[in-house]
Order: structure tokens, then sequence, then C-alpha cells
């Protein structure tokens, strides 16, 4: 690998091949997929491929990107907020309560895709507040009290669940509930992505713009205090802002896995840093393994396949490689 | 004794020899005849019940391979599967059920055939069974589904005897008929029905065997973006009506997840969706991702009808999910008169009751 | 001129509870700018729960007054421009910057939103030159030797620029020569008229460096010593309360001027 020095080169280094890769994997993505598409045939006004470019193509290609990228800057805060290396939407409960949500729709009301995604968009926040009041109740609180609680809450999450799968048809909504566990860019039509659109847009800059505080956080509730931020609201306001991102992605997309977890960590052995620009680098890293995972879910058999197999087959060997090549430890 | 099991054969092997016979017969004549007389003739096989008797003890082994001798016809009997279910009510042993599977009464059938069944004690799913429901209802004999042959095993140690069945395609259903008939002594009612089934079925396929076959995307249950690969019954059904399945290439044992782009890549004429499916023909009609297939440009969708039984499982009238798909696919060969009154005289003779249309 | 009337700091009837269990009892002190304090006491004596009553992390009784401003009252950002803190060692477990981190210290000064002006990272490098890290702007801190986080934190400090300064046994992980070095940084701060705090493990460097010691047994000051004042008779009598088996005896260095030293006995 090219050895850099200076670390204002690194940024422009890393920035170019973000850049590069990402308009690489986008054009390779908006090409793949069941339907025979030709740019001499967009090109022609083909009303078939304008309507499959448009309405399924792109809006795949778009959501990938933004899923990738929500769902890794939502993980690196995790990380930092709760000085945790593992730490995910998952340890908040977020993603088992937005399963859980799901499922209820599922099989207590619908199928219909808008309102599954409204059931776990609610069902993710709930299980956050939950998770964020009690650990506020639980007197003599440390360092530990959210992740407990955070665990607490997802185990209760997975009950229902669990009972809401008992309950469920095993022919269609086991199925579905099943799919949906599993996640998928599969079905992303051009009104889904908006609101995942501009949520993700809008947590982004909330997170840059209050990034100086995320990293006071990162420190400890003392320190953070003495260095003039109040822990408790802070806390509250950024975790909100992840949480409200990821349950955003993934009550369109359904539970990606291991992209919020690992994507963080790749940006962060490639900057060695936890600045601003790691911060949109571990975005950048989602969302090329999520492209790149998506156009092998759609592209290797005639069945979709769920995302996250393909999440976890690039992301951990992709891990596994920087961690050797890098002879800085890990610090988180 | 071993003389009379031997006879008894014979005279089995006879009369199936004979049964078959019949159908060529007749599905000759429905070649040569007019389609009135052709039916009429055709239904008459379903009355033709023929008593045969059925010798104690008697070893049978089932579609797990596990032997179960029966020292006489079994007064009591559980089911906890729909598909056996369906299958003892249609060989007319409402009365002597005493347990079946959970959620019957999400099932119209038993609604329909036998209101009495859907109170029965709950022998729990496909994945969980209640042994101790079982125990306490103590059935002479138990049908269970393959998933459930640990549970076989479990209860064979506990002296109750139970029976695996595997109807997973026509062929096993065929066996599984035959089985339960000569266990629960109703070989002549269990080999009309199968009769009927074949015939039916043969009669259809030649109906529509010179037809080009259409292009048909079969939707699942779950979503129309689920669909049934060549491995799965709904599959065998499709290419009885003289279909053609545009997933055939998929060889996934369950539903197989696929994209918008690969359906109007495929782009049917036809989509039938499941009979058991969450959403409805007008769903899929005003998905606007779909507007450019021809299926939908034509207006072609349709699900298949559920007042009775989900045919698209290998329920002992399956066979007329093929003679409905074959009267959408082919309306010309398979009138829709034919279609109801296949549907009629099949539920009005092994399950007593009329459909309504 | 206001601060040569009222203390810097003024504690009063201040207790801590955990619980039942009480860490500090009714401990009132005053504290002048200019000046260091040391507090000593064995483990478990309330030292740290002092602390943290003053900084407000920890419920308590009483009040906490600097500059006659009542500390409970403020919003946290307020009170973390007037009271800055070294910990025992700092909680900083991710990769940053030296100069990150004592950018840090400007957040009670900006606004939410505001970020940091290029006068901001000129004054920082100055800091970090004097507390002697000159060069390792660009290091990452979690590679530096636990002197010289103590100096990084340091630095973050003297951005904090405020009046009181609470540090928490900011000598523990530090060896001889660091241990000193962090010491003569801190008087050096304290002379620049800020009110010097901490808490301290070793009566020696207590003795050496600070103005006043506090002594401290069971959550209450039992006595307290004027280290300037105080002849060697008084000082041994008073560390007697809290050690039974030490002696402090004066003598000269090398260039004749006077040091208490401690002897084990």
């Amino acid at each position: 690998m090219l050895k850099i020095t200076n670390y204002k080169n690194k940024i422009i280094f890393l920035s170019v091949i973000w850049i590069l890769l990402l308009i690489a994997v986008s054009i390779w993505s908006v090409f793949t997929g069941q339907y025979p598409l030709t740019i001499k045939g967009l090109l022609d006004g083909d009303k078939m491929m304008l309507m499959v470019f448009f309405r399924l193509r792109l809006p795949r290609v778009i959501m990938g990107i933004i899923g990738g990228f929500g769902l890794s800057i939502a993980g690196y805060v995790y990380q930092l907020v709760f000085k945790n290396p593992l730490a995910s939407p998952d340890i908040a409960g977020v993603s088992s309560g937005a399963s859980a949500g799901a499922a209820f729709a599922i099989v207590a009301v619908s199928a219909s895709a808008p309102f599954i995604s409204i059931c776990a968009f609610a069902g993710g926040l709930i299980a956050l507040s939950i998770t964020l009041l009690t650990a506020y109740a639980v007197p003599g609180k440390n360092k530990y009290t959210i992740i407990l609680t955070g665990i607490a809450i997802h185990s209760v999450a997975q009950t229902i669940l669990m009972f809401l799968k008992l309950a469920a048809d095993p022919e269609k909504q086991l199925a579905s509930i099943e799919y949906w566990i599993m996640g998928s860019l599969n079905g992303i039509s051009i009104d889904s992505i908006a609101i995942p659109f501009f949520i993700t847009f809008i947590g982004f800059f909330i997170i840059l713009l209050l990034y100086r505080q995320i990293l006071i956080l990162s420190i400890n509730e003392d320190e953070a205090a003495s260095l003039g931020v109040n822990v408790t609201i802070f806390r509250f306001i950024i975790l909100i802002t992840a949480t409200l991102i990821v349950s955003s992605i993934i009550c369109v997309t359904g539970l990606i896995s291991f992209i919020g977890l690992i994507a963080p960590h790749i940006a962060r052995l490639l900057t060695g840093r936890n600045d601003r620009f790691t911060y949109i680098s571990s975005g950048f890293a989602g969302t090329i393994i999520m492209t790149l995972s998506d156009i092998f879910a759609r592209s290797l058999s005639s069945s979709e396949l769920p995302v996250s197999i393909f999440t976890s087959v690039i992301g951990a060997p992709l891990l596994i490689i920087l961690l050797i090549k890098s002879n800085k430890k890990e610090d988180l | 004794m071993k003389l009379f099991k031997k006879i008894s054969a014979v005279a089995l092997s006879m009369i199936m020899l004979i049964s078959v016979t019949a159908c060529n017969s007749s599905h000759s004549d429905s070649n040569n005849k007019n389609t009135t007389e052709n039916t009429t003739s055709a239904f008459e096989i379903m009355s033709y019940f023929n008593e045969i008797g059925v010798s104690y003890p008697l070893t049978v082994t089932d579609q797990a391979g596990r032997t179960v001798t029966f020292d006489k016809a079994p007064e009591k009997i559980a089911s906890s599967y729909y598909i056996s279910t369906s299958l003892l009510i249609a060989l007319g042993l409402t009365d002597k059920l005493v347990g079946i599977e959970a959620k019957a009464n999400t099932r119209n059938i038993y609604k329909l055939a036998a209101p009495s069944a859907v109170n029965l004690p709950n022998m729990g799913t496909a994945k969980e069974f209640n042994t101790e429901a079982c125990v306490a209802a103590a059935p002479d004999v138990v049908f269970l589904p393959m998933k459930l042959k640990k549970a076989a095993d479990t209860l064979d140690e506990l002296g109750i005897k139970a029976v695996v069945v595997n109807p997973e395609d026509q062929s096993l259903l065929k066996e599984c008929i035959t089985l339960a008939g000569k266990i629960t002594n109703t070989y002549g009612r269990a080999t009309a029905l199968n009769n009927s089934i074949d015939t039916f079925l043969t009669s259809t396929k030649n109906d529509v065997a010179d037809e080009k076959a259409p292009s048909v995307y079969l939707a699942g249950n779950s979503s129309v973006l689920s669909t049934a690969g060549s491995h799965m019954y709904q599959d065998t059904l499709l290419t009885n009506a003289g279909g053609k399945n545009v997933a055939s290439e998929l060889t996934d044992t369950y539903w197989a997840n696929v994209s918008y782009e690969q359906i109007l890549t495929w782009n049917p004429e036809y989509i039938i969706i499941a009979a058991d499916a969450s959403y409805s023909v007008d769903d899929v009609l005003n998905d606007a991702n779909l507007a450019n297939c021809t299926a939908i440009k034509n207006k072609n969708v349709v699900k298949l009808p559920n007042d009775t039984e989900a045919w698209d499982s290998p329920v002992p009238g399956s066979f007329l999910g093929s003679i409905y798909i074959a009267h959408i696919l082919h309306p010309d060969k398979i009138t829709k008169d034919f279609y109801e009154s296949c549907v009629t005289e099949f539920y009005k003779n092994f399950y007593g009751f009329t459909p309504s249309k | 001129m206001p601060d040569l009337i009222v203390p810097t700091l003024d504690i009063s009837d201040v207790s801590v509870y955990y619980g039942h269990k009480c860490a500090v009892k009714n401990v009132s002190f005053n504290a002048h700018s200019g000046h260091i304090y040391a507090i000593i006491g064995n483990n478990g004596c309330g030292k740290t729960s002092l602390m943290k009553a003053v900084m407000n992390l920890t419920g308590h009784n009483g009040i906490c007054r600097l500059n006659g401003k009542t500390l409970e009252k403020m919003s946290v950002k307020k009170r973390a421009r007037l009271i800055s803190y070294i910990p025992q060692k700092t909680g900083i477990n991710i990769s940053m910057t030296v100069r990150e981190v004592c950018l840090l210290g400007f957040n009670p000064h900006l606004r939410i939103f505001e970020s940091y002006s290029s006068n901001m990272r000129q004054q920082v490098d100055k800091a970090i030159d004097s507390v002697g890290l000159a060069g390792l702007y660009n290091t990452d801190f979690l590679t530096l030797s636990e002197g010289q986080k103590q100096l990084c934190i340091l630095a973050r400090t003297l951005i904090e620029d405020t009046p009181l300064l609470l540090l928490d046994e900011p000598d523990s992980a530090l060896d001889f020569a660091n241990r000193h070095m962090l010491m003569k940084h801190i008087t050096h701060i304290s002379r620049n008229n800020k009110c010097v705090i901490m808490c301290i493990h070793s009566p020696e460097l207590a003795l050496e460096y600070s103005d006043v010691i506090f002594l401290m047994k069971n959550g209450k000051i039992i006595s307290d010593i004027d280290v300037h004042t105080a002849d060697i008779t008084e000082i041994n009598e008073k560390m007697s309360f809290l050690y039974s088996n030490i002696n402090v005896v004066e003598c000269a260095d090398a260039n004749g001027r006077l040091h208490k030293t401690v002897l084990s006995l």
C-alpha cells in the first residue's frame, strides 16, 4: 500500500478513492439486474427499459447508497457514544424493536408494505425510548447501564417477536416475517426512498454539526460534563438522530446486519482517527459494501438472496485484511 | 391367514387393473363423444365406491419407511396435518376423528364438510406437535406430516400408533390415499378417490396436450415477489393444466423471492396467485411496477379459489386446481361449466356438501 | 476588587450520601485564587466525592459558591467555563490527535454548532508547547506515555482557562520525573491567579507543592496545615491524625533551599 505520511494528503487520497469507488459500483449496480438493460435501448427511448430503469433499477441503487451510508454513520455514532466497539443499532434494542414492529404489522393487521414500514419505525423508536428512559431511571448508573438496559429491551423485543412468529400463519405470515428480518432491497419503489433519504440526509448533518459534542461524549460522563457537555441531553439528541436514521432505513429494507458494525471499523483503520473525515469515510465504506452486496444479492441467481449474507461475506474479510495490515492496534 | 392375504392381494390388483382400464376407456370416450356425455360418464367414477375389505392384523409401511401393525380397524383417528385431515374427511371418517391440527378454524373445508371437527382437541402444528394432547385424545392411529417424524417415534414409545404421510407430489398423494384407505378400512373409497383424481387429471392433460402452453407466473402466498420453482407442487398443477412456469429454472423447494425486474424479464402471459395469498388480484393489477407486463396489460391475473381448499397444496382435491388453471389458460378446451361440475361432483361425492358457485 | 474580599471558592456544609452511606460529612472550607490546596487522606476518605460535589456530578447537600455565584444553579456549560477538571486517568480511549484533544477544551466557550477558529488552533499549539509536548500536535493521543497523556490533558486545561482547577490524583499513573514536572506546571498555572484544588495521595508532594493541606478522614476535614507558616512540630502532629508511622523532616537541597520530606518509620 502507498505510504502517505501527511494526513491532509491522506484525506485527499481517500476522498478520491471513495468517490471513484462509489461511481464505479453505482454504474455496475445500475447495469446489473434480471432485466437486460442496454445504454442503446435507454437512449432510443425503449418504453419498457425506461420504466425498468427509472422505476426499479435506479430507486434500488439509490436505496443501497442511502442505506449503506445511513446504517454506517449511525453505527459509527453508536460506537462512539456507547464507547463500545461492538455497538450497533441492536445495542439499544432498535433493530429487534423494529423487527417486532414489522412482525406485529404482518401478523395483526396486514402485509401491506407502507404499514409494515410504519410499524417497524414505531417499534424501533419505542425500543430506544424504553431503553433510554429505563437507563435514566436506574439509580447509581454507570457506563454499562445503557448497554445492559439495551440488552434487556433487546431480549424483550425478541420474545415479542417469537410470540408473533408463533401466532403467525406458517404459510404466508411467517415467510413474510422471516424475509423481512433477513433484509433486502428487493421491491424498493421510487416512493419509498424519499423518507429514508431525507432523514439520513438531515441526520448526517445534525451529527456532523454536533460532532465535537459526540467526541466529548465518547470520553466519559464526568469529563464530558467538565468540558461543558450536558451528557443527558446530548446523548439523547444524538442517539435519537442515529436511531431515526436506522429506523427510516430498515423500515424500508428490513434488517441488514453487519454494515453498521463493520463500516466504521474499516473507516477507522484507514484514517487511524476519529475525526469528521473518519465519520464520512465510514458512510462511504458502508455505501460501497452495501451496493456491492446488493449487486450479488440480485444477480447470482434468478431468485433474490438476502443482502445480509453478502454484507457479511464482503465486510468480514475486508475488516480482517485491514486489521492484519494495520500495524497499529484497533483502539476503540 | 397368509393364503387369504395373497388372495386378497391378487383380488386387489385385479380391481386396480380393471379401474385403470376403465379410466382408459372413459378417456377414449371423452375424445370421441361430446362434452356433456363425456362428463356424465366421467363423474360416475366418483360415486363408484366398491367395498373392499381389509384384513387385520395389517402391517403397513408409512411414507417415512416405518412399519406399523394394526390389529383392527382404528375407531379413533387423529391427524395433525391439514392434508391428511382433508383426506380422512374425503374417506368418510369425520365421525372417527378425535383430534386435528392447530388453526383448524381457518380452513373453509372443515366448516363446509365437517363442522364438528373444528372444535376437536388441537394436536399442535407441523412445527410444534402437542404430544400430551395427542395422548389425552387416545387415538387408535395418528397421521403426522414428515416434519413430525420424530414425534411419531415418541408416540410409538407411548404405545400410540403413528403413521407418517408425505404427500409432496401427485404420486406420493396417491400412495398416501391408498395407505390411509388401507389403515382405516376404507380402501374401496380410497380407490375411488384415486381413480377419480387419475381420470380427471389424465383427461385434462390430454385435452390441453396439443395446445400452445402460455407462460405463467405463479405468485406466492406472502408477496407477489415470491414464486414457485419447478420443484414445487404448484409447478405440477400448472404443467398438468397446459401452462409453462416462467420460473421453472428455480429449484427452491419453498417459495423463492424474485425481483420486479425478474418478472418483467420473464414477462408472463398469465399471473396466477396462490389460494392463500394475503393480497388480491387488484393489488397486482394496480402494481405500477408491473404495469408493462403482458399479464397485467391483458388483465390475465387470477387467484386460485380458496372457498373450499387451497388446491395449490397436495390435498385430495388439488387436481381441481389443475382443472381451474386449465379452464383459465384454455377456455375453449376446458369450459367453465366442466370445471364447476367437477368441483360440485367431487365435493358432493367425497365430502358430502355442495359448494356454492 | 471583590476577589480579595470574597473567597474564590466557598464550600459550605457539603454532604454526599450514596444511599445510606455517608461519603462526605458537613464539609466547609474556603479557597482563594493564586493558591494550591491539597486534600490528603486515605482511600475512601471522601476526597473524590467532595470533588464531584463541587463539580455537581453527584447529588449532595450544602452549597458551593465560586466568586459568589452558586455552582449548583448553573448550567453544565456555564459551570464548565468556571471549573476545569483533571481526572486520575482520562477516559479518552479512541484515536485522536493531541491537537484534537486540546481543542475540546474550547467547547465550553463555543456555541453549540460553532466550530474552532484558526486563532483557537494557534492557542492550542501554544498550550501544547508550554507543557513540553511541542512537535506532538498530530500524534495519536493513545500512543502517548501516561505522563505525556496527563500533560496533554493539562494543556487542555490551559485552554479551558477557568478560575478553578480540580485535580483528582493527577499524579497516580506517573513516574517520578513526570510527577514533578506535572506539579511544576500546576504551580505555574496557579500563579496565574487560579485557584487549584487537588486530591493527592502523597503527603510529600502536598508539602512540596501546595499552600494549604486539608486532612480528610471518614468524610470529614479533620484539620488543615498552612504549609508556609506551620512549623515542623505542628505538621508532624497533624499528619499523625492520618498516618501513624511517618515523620516529616526538613532538609536542604544542593542549592541550600529547604524542603520538607516525609520519612516512613
